[in-house]
């Protein structure tokens, strides 16, 4: 029996099936466990403009475009 | 003409009485009061020229004494002057060192400020740039743009 995680992907807009599927190889990978069991909650965010934020186990992955912003103005 | 011995006689002595009594009476006490006139005049000579004397030492001991006390009253003018030249120089020398201390002082004051306003300005401009571009992308791309964006970063997960 595989344990369950739980990912909150936070999006800017609704994604489709497709890249769903790709979300989910990409979190298998980074807890390297291909086997394991990955539940997807969504939510739709609009104020990140686009592209979206996953929370895998508490670590944040952000790959939006408010995030982008933000990275860019620290760097600043 | 008779001469009368008796006449002549008495005439001898009466001169020689009267000679006598000017003698004794008469010549000696005006002698002895010339002669102390004559020592009081001499003491007096002598006391005046002592006193020309006195007063002409007095003189070359009074030129000597004006001629030490300008010395020293010039080498007094002189001493405070270098004094003085030596207090104003040092004055001058505190002076400049205060002044270059609150200038340096004025100078960081100025410089952090500037430094602080050009951190502020540029916190301000980061944040306004990224407000504006936020609101930008929000206001400008459209869904299927949105949707490009979001897809091509799903692709490019690594």
């Amino acid at each position: 029996m595989t344990a369950t995680t739980i990912v909150q992907l936070r999006s800017a807009i609704k994604l489709d099936a497709d890249a769903i599927k790709m979300i989910i190889k990409f979190i298998k990978n980074k807890l390297n466990s291909p086997k394991s069991t990955i539940e997807v909650n969504e939510i739709v965010d609009p104020q990140l403009i686009a592209g979206f934020k996953l929370n895998i186990n508490g670590v944040e992955y952000d790959y939006s475009l408010t995030g982008s912003l933000n990275r860019l103005a620290q760097e600043l | 003409m008779e001469i009368n011995f008796m006449q002549v006689l008495f005439q001898a002595v009466n001169f020689g009485v009267i000679f006598f009594v000017l003698t004794k009476f008469l010549y000696k006490p005006i002698q002895k009061i010339l002669n102390d006139r004559a020592i009081k005049i001499n003491d007096g000579l002598k006391a005046a020229e002592k006193n020309l004397k006195a007063e002409s030492d007095l003189e070359v001991t009074k030129k000597k004494e004006l001629t030490k006390v300008r010395k020293e009253a010039s080498k007094i003018i002189s001493d405070a002057k270098l004094d003085a030249k030596e207090q104003v120089s040092n004055i001058l020398k505190k002076a400049r060192a205060e002044a270059k201390a609150e200038a340096k002082l004025i100078l960081e004051s100025a410089s952090s400020n500037a430094k602080a306003q050009e951190k502020k300005t540029a916190s301000a401009l980061k944040e306004l740039t990224i407000a504006t571009t936020r609101k930008l992308l929000s206001d400008t791309l459209s869904a299927k743009e949105v949707k490009t964006i979001t897809n091509n970063m799903v692709k490019n997960l690594k």
